[in-house]
């Protein structure tokens, strides 16, 4: 399962697989390059990295590009 | 006042927890139990639009049958209408705006706060206690609330949290209301400027190398969350500010990290600060109707969670308006504003900020001379929520209804000249404003839209229709939608 996000993360960490009567309904998953947590059923434009509207992507490579919340003096 | 008039206050002052404030809304048509299945994403989402673009009458929404959670329960919406604001506050279903404006203007500067304490084993919270093993994954029924959130979101929590320089302090311990995104078992992030009373202590922590520890309280005492979000002095308690507000008593309890706690919590989450420790948040659709960018946000660990049996986890929608969060804080971005410049400006009337926290806001005021409506203007600027917040303002006489749209309409038709407008270029603004060439820049617009005065033309032999207003015409329009609903049910047989 690649990290639909950054796409540097074929193997997201699973977090919760959501049964039902004894059956997987849902698999939850967390990327820990760039912290995004999804599931497996959503929407295709979610979930789908070529249908993902590109300003939703993360490079975590440069966390340096995003904001700290808490700035410091060395940021 | 008769007995009539009398029962929904005594009914709103009966409300100690959410749990009652849902009998309360069931009683009165504002509560609803979802009645099949539904999966996380994006059956959630679109339950909670449809609902929440009735401004007045969205109900809450029970959720009890969420694929993959069996035995969870979600509810949404509880302040999603203005009839759930209004029955909170002693009111009949379906009270204007306006009159619940007026309502928390004569409550505002109430000093009666009742706080009660019991112990941590009289506690509807402390019923049922996890100390290790966390999965908030698992404990909390936990969805995207809009499609491309970074994560799971707990977006309507009551954060307390204790000034770390003067942990004894009451009044400065703080109970805010700030963003949430889970991204463990036992770990999530936690969204609080240092402008923000949480973020400056996280602040205080940092520099004197101290613990930071908070109690997160999920599906609280509905006057909680209404005011913990309204900006009060840093040390004043808005435990205590919401008991005077309501005229009722609200009951505390510790929790196991030493916060004051409301003890008819649904859930209370304990977390531990970790400084230094930071993770990508966001983005997150926020009441501007748009999405906020990601940042590097400060990482909170899990230590215990306390939670009444079979709890209730309430969440909220919240993106493009109309949403329950527009309604949620509404009233109490308007109330602030009205009472600050109306101290210097008794001709004020009534002040709108409904829309988007206020980046539109309309004021009714008594126009004494030409340009005087644009300087009450403004002062509205120069407010603490002004300053950053009201970016269009429009003023309208008193004869219109601020909170009317249709009225202001109206002035905005036939009491505006081109010369009635007015822009500040290069004035501050929020960060999340989607039209911003610069984030946390912008301009201010003011339309004076109220009557034309000396020593500017006031226009030619023209008189405006007074329609006959009041009680008795209030009292026809509901006798005619009663003789519709007749008709209806006539016609239905």
């Amino acid at each position: 399962m690649l990290c639909p996000r950054c796409c540097k993360n074929e193997a997201p960490r699973v977090e919760l697989r959501g049964m039902e009567n004894g059956t997987v309904v849902w698999t939850l998953y967390y990327c820990e390059r760039c912290n995004y947590s999804f599931r497996d059923t959503e929407e295709e434009a979610v979930l789908n990295p070529k249908k993902r509207k590109a300003i939703f992507q993360v490079d975590p490579d440069h966390k340096e590009r995003y904001a700290p919340m808490m700035p410091k003096p060395a940021d | 006042m008769n007995k009539q008039s009398e029962l929904p206050r005594q009914l709103a002052s009966s409300v100690n927890s959410m749990r009652d404030f849902l009998d309360l809304l069931a009683g009165h048509g504002q509560f609803i139990e979802w009645p099949e299945p539904v999966m996380p994403e994006p059956d959630i989402r679109k339950i909670l639009v449809a609902a929440g673009s009735d401004m007045m009458n969205c109900p809450a929404i029970l959720f009890e049958k969420i694929r993959g959670y069996p035995g969870k329960r979600l509810v949404a919406g509880v302040h999603g209408g203005f009839s759930n604001i209004a029955l909170l506050l002693g009111h009949p279903r379906n009270t204007p705006i306006k009159a619940l404006f007026y309502d928390l203007i004569s409550r505002w500067d109430s000093t009666k706060a009742q706080l009660h304490w019991v112990p941590e084993d009289q506690a509807p919270v402390h019923e049922c206690r996890i100390e290790k093993d966390f999965n908030l994954y698992e404990f909390l029924p936990l969805y995207k609330i809009n499609q491309y959130d970074g994560g799971f979101y707990i977006a309507k929590a009551n954060v307390v949290s204790r000034d770390p320089s003067d942990p004894e302090n009451f009044g400065k311990q703080n109970v805010g209301i700030n963003r949430i995104q889970v991204h463990g078992p036992d770990i999530f992030s936690l969204l609080s400027p240092p402008v923000h009373d949480l973020g400056r202590q996280m602040a205080i922590a940092d520099k004197l190398g101290v613990p930071l520890k908070i109690a997160v309280m999920l599906g609280n005492h509905p006057a909680m969350a209404m005011f913990a979000a309204t900006p009060i002095g840093y040390e004043e308690s808005e435990f205590e500010y919401a008991s005077g507000m309501m005229g009722t008593p609200i009951t505390l309890t510790k929790s196991g990290n030493g916060m004051d706690v409301v003890a008819g919590t649904e859930i209370v989450i304990e977390a531990d600060y970790l400084p230094g420790e930071t993770v990508l948040e966001g983005p997150f659709g926020e009441f501007p109707g748009s999405y906020s960018g990601v940042r590097r946000a400060p990482l909170f660990r899990v230590t215990a969670i306390s939670h009444r049996k079979n709890p209730i986890f309430e969440n909220i929608y919240i993106g493009r308006g109309w949403t329950e969060h527009d309604t949620l804080i509404g009233l109490n971005t308007s109330a602030p504003i009205y009472a600050q410049i109306k101290k210097d400006f008794p001709e004020v009337v009534a002040v709108n900020a409904l829309y988007q926290h206020g980046l539109t806001g309309i004021i009714a005021v008594k126009n004494r001379f030409a340009g005087f409506a644009r300087t009450v203007a403004l002062r509205a600027l120069s407010t603490p929520h002004g300053v950053m917040y009201l970016k269009n303002l429009i003023m309208v006489d008193p004869d219109v209804d601020p909170f009317d749209l249709n009225q202001v309409m109206w002035a905005l038709s036939v009491r505006t000249r081109a010369s009635d407008i007015m822009v500040l270029p290069e004035m501050p603004g929020i960060p999340i404003d989607p039209a911003a060439v610069i984030p946390g820049k912008g301009h201010r617009l003011i339309i004076d839209a109220t009557t034309h005065m000396p020593p500017d033309p006031v226009g030619n032999d023209i008189e405006i229709v007074v329609p006959p207003s009041g009680p008795e015409i209030e009292a026809l329009a509901q006798r005619i939608q009663e003789m519709q609903r007749q008709a209806l049910q006539a016609g239905g047989n």
